[in-house]
Parts: structure tokens; sequence; C-alpha cells
């Protein structure tokens, strides 16, 4: 059923003022975002910053919440705040490439190394997915026309009906003929040729991608905090049956069409770690393991992306079979041990070799008698590499690619 | 009384990456092992539906 609305229905009663939040001038430490909150709630400037303060400190919230702050609350007498005072269309897609930019920063694990809550990511997720939904809402409801649409429609309806005059967004503009309507706005003779309007627009997209983050955030956060235990892969595949569930939505209020090619890419890149088994749940860095003892070993060394060095030279092996794994996403994994200590480097060749590509499986043994090691190395992209160590001079000890064996493009010796 | 009708590419590339998700979310919990030979077809049909839609969308109007 197709909402449809006329001009012959009464102009709705203008709410009453509200109290606008705004950004304080005279009392202002930085952006004036707390003395505003407190002159709005009308509490003493210094205790909202000792609350945001401590928020900065324990978890670093208060952070994300300021910088927020400072982009979506108008300063004192202006009109619009920092983040609407550009034309909308521009103003989402700097803020799209700043939400982007710091969930990429939050995947790469330096908001969690920063102690945010969740690991930080997940917060910085809902945060820019509720600011986009909520910005687009707070624009649409300021620029409905007299003739409003109905209420139930929401925003959609109102995104649809054109706001911003005669904008037309480049988004599915082009699709103005036919019988696919926009949604909510008042249909006119069928008989007349449509009028170029916005649909698949701008706002319908930047609705959905708002939900998209709200949804993979929140999951991201329960995954963080152990509700549900997801990890990294599971997060990423919750992402795309979201974007699709957006998608699908978005489809019955003109489309979302830049979400199309974002989600294809997002489903080759997540399939494609998915494939080579790469989870990025062990942080990035240089990771270098020295054990003496065996009964030192942990059961499971991991790494997301770097270097992983496991150094087993002069190990005392514990009696029996002692089982290790050692999982890196991207990078290198280096098992190094004494002079033909080596039972098994699980390649056929045994000399160091290292072997590479995607989804490197090798099981590598180390022992001697009954006492064994077995290491089962994975590299989701990357290389594995063994060497019986010849000496314990570092200086000695070289990364060469001069001989290439042929399993894989990262194949060399280790020398 | 009109009738809208769903935008095709969005609604088509919509239920492919639920269904690709889906074999994805699978495959993180372990309950599938999706390899590299299942992703390439997969993502060239998710493609291939955005076309599709497209191209059904173009040729109505």
């Amino acid at each position: 059923m197709t909402t449809e609305t006329t001009d012959s229905q009464p102009q709705r009663e203008p709410a009453p003022p509200r109290r606008r939040l705004e950004r304080s001038r005279d009392e202002r430490v930085l952006a004036g975002v707390c003395g505003g909150i407190a002159r709005h709630l009308g509490v003493d400037p210094v205790l909202v910053r000792i609350v945001v303060l401590a928020t900065v400190v324990f978890g670093g919230f208060g952070v994300v919440a300021y910088a927020a702050a400072w982009l979506m609350v108008p300063e004192e007498g202006a009109e619009k705040p920092l983040l609407g005072g550009a034309r909308p269309r521009q103003t989402a897609q700097v803020a799209i490439v700043l939400g982007i930019s710091l969930a990429a920063v939050g995947l790469l694990g330096i908001w969690a190394d920063a102690g945010f809550l969740f690991g930080g990511w997940p917060l910085v997720l809902v945060l820019f997915g509720a600011a986009v939904v909520w910005f687009v809402m707070e624009r649409d409801r300021s620029q409905e026309p007299g003739t409003s649409g109905t209420p139930g429609a929401g925003s959609y309806a109102a995104a649809s009906a054109a706001p911003g005059g005669g904008e037309t967004v480049a988004g599915d503009a082009a699709a103005g003929g036919g019988g696919d309507d926009g949604e909510g706005t008042s249909l006119g003779d069928p008989g007349e040729p449509a009028p170029e309007r916005r649909r698949g627009s701008f706002a319908v997209t930047a609705i959905a991608a708002g939900a998209v983050c709200v949804v993979v955030g929140v999951v991201g956060a329960l995954d963080a905090a152990d509700v549900v235990d997801l990890g990294w892969g599971g997060v990423a595949a919750v992402a795309v049956i979201a974007t699709g569930a957006a998608l699908v939505a978005s489809s019955f209020f003109g489309g979302a069409r830049a979400l199309i090619p974002l989600g294809i890419v997002l489903a080759l890149l997540l399939g494609g770690t998915a494939a080579a088994g790469v989870s990025f749940n062990g942080g990035i860095g240089e990771r270098n393991v020295r054990v003496l003892d065996g009964d030192d070993l942990r059961g499971r060394y991991e790494l997301g992306i770097g270097h992983m060095e496991l150094d087993l030279r002069d190990i005392e092996l514990a009696e029996g079979t002692t089982r290790v794994e050692a999982d890196l996403d991207l990078g290198m994994i280096e098992v190094i041990a004494d002079d033909g200590r080596f039972l098994d480097t699980g390649e056929p060749r045994d000399d160091g070799q290292a072997s590479g590509g995607v989804d490197v499986k090798r099981t590598i043994v180390v022992g001697d008698g009954d006492r064994r090691l077995e290491i089962d190395a994975h590299v989701g992209v990357g290389v594995v590499a063994v060497s019986d160590h010849p000496s314990r001079n570092d200086d000695e000890w070289e990364w060469s690619s001069r001989r290439m064996p042929g399993n894989g493009p990262f194949a060399g010796v280790l020398r | 009384m009109s009738r809208r009708e769903p935008h095709l590419s969005s609604l088509l590339t919509g239920a492919g990456l639920i269904v690709f998700g889906v074999a994805l979310l699978l495959d993180a919990v372990d309950a599938v092992d999706v390899s590299a030979g299942a992703i390439v077809p997969a993502v060239l049909a998710l493609i291939g539906l955005a076309l599709l839609g497209s191209g059904l969308r173009d040729r109505r109007r």
C-alpha cells in the first residue's frame, strides 16, 4: 500500500520550540561542549568536565563522544553544527570517510591497544551509525515541507519527498520514470509524466548504512564482551548479512545503490579471508617466543598480522608428545630449532625450507627420543619457515629468496 | 492507487548478500568449511545478481 501525501492535508501544528543543546562560547576549554551541556542541564560545568574526564580515562569513551558532540552540536548562536554546515551530501561523504577510517583503525586493533571499551571499534561503529541515522532524520525533519508525509512513513518518506528542494541525487535519479514511485510522495495523475524526484536517495542509503554500523557495532561489542562467541569472522559475516538486510529493506524505499558495491567488496574481502582461514583475532606486530623448558609451552600462539618467531633452541622438551598450535593470519611464522632436532618439517624438503601462499598449513615436529613437540602451524596469507639454526649468532641468520623451489609465490629458503 | 515496485538491484543483491553472509557465519562457527573454490563463484553470482537487477530495471524503464 502506498502512502499518499496530498496538499489537501491539514498543516501540522508547529511543535513547541525545544531547548536546543548548544556548545558554549563563554564556558569553553576546548570546544565548549561541556559548558553547553552544563547550561542545557542547569548544572555546574566543572561537574560535566569531571564526568567527561573520567570517561576519557576509563575506557576512552569520552574522546569519541566529545568529538562527536563537537561535530554535531551547533555552537551558541550558530544555526547549524559543523557537520551540518556543509551541503548534506558533502557532509555525509566526509562523515562516511571519517567513520570508515575510524572503523578501520579500530579493526587494526589500535583502539584496543588504547584500552577503549570493547576493544573500541564496536563503540565507534555504533556511535557513527547512530550519528548518521540521527543526522539524516534530523535533516529531513527540518527540511520537511509544510505538507508532511504520514508519520508512519518516517524519514524514508521525508527522504524521498525531495528534501532539499529540487536536488536530485545521482543515486537513482536516472530511474525517474516508470512505475518506480518514491515512498510517501504525492503521486500525480498516472497519465502525467512523473517529475524527477529523489529515489534511492541519499537518505535511504545513509540510514541503511547507519543501521548496518549500529548492528555490526552491537554484535562486535557482544562478541568482545563474550556474550556471543563469533570471533572476527563471525562479526564480519554479520556485517555482510546486515548489509544484505539493509539493501533488501531499502529496496522498498527506492533502494540504496551505494551499498551495492560496498556490500560486494565486503563480501569479496571477507570471503577471501574466510577461505584463507584468516581471523584477525591476534593483534599486530612482532611476536618472538623463546622457550627453554617444554613445560612452559602454551597450547596456542596466535598473531593477527606480522611476524611470529618460535625459537626452540636449547629447549628441554617434556616427555611424551606435546602439541602446540601457531596461528598467524597475515605474515610469517618462523620455527627455529637446534641443528638436527627437526624430525619433520612438514615439507618434502627439510633443509630449512619456507613455503608460502594462501592458507598454508604445516605440521612441524621437533624432538629426540620419546620427547616430541608437534607444532601445527597455520598462516592465512604468508609464509611458514623452519630452520635448523646453524649458529646462535644472529648475524649469520638471513632470509633469502634466491632459491625458489616452486611451492608458492613466497617460497624461498632460510639459510 | 499506485503500486510501488522494489528496487531490483538492491533487492537481489541484498538477498544474495544475506545468503552469502549466512554461509560465512556458518564457516565462522565451524558449522561448514567455506573454501576458496566456493567463495569465488558465490561472489561472481552476487555480482551477476546486481547486474541482473540493474539490467531488468533499465529494461523496464
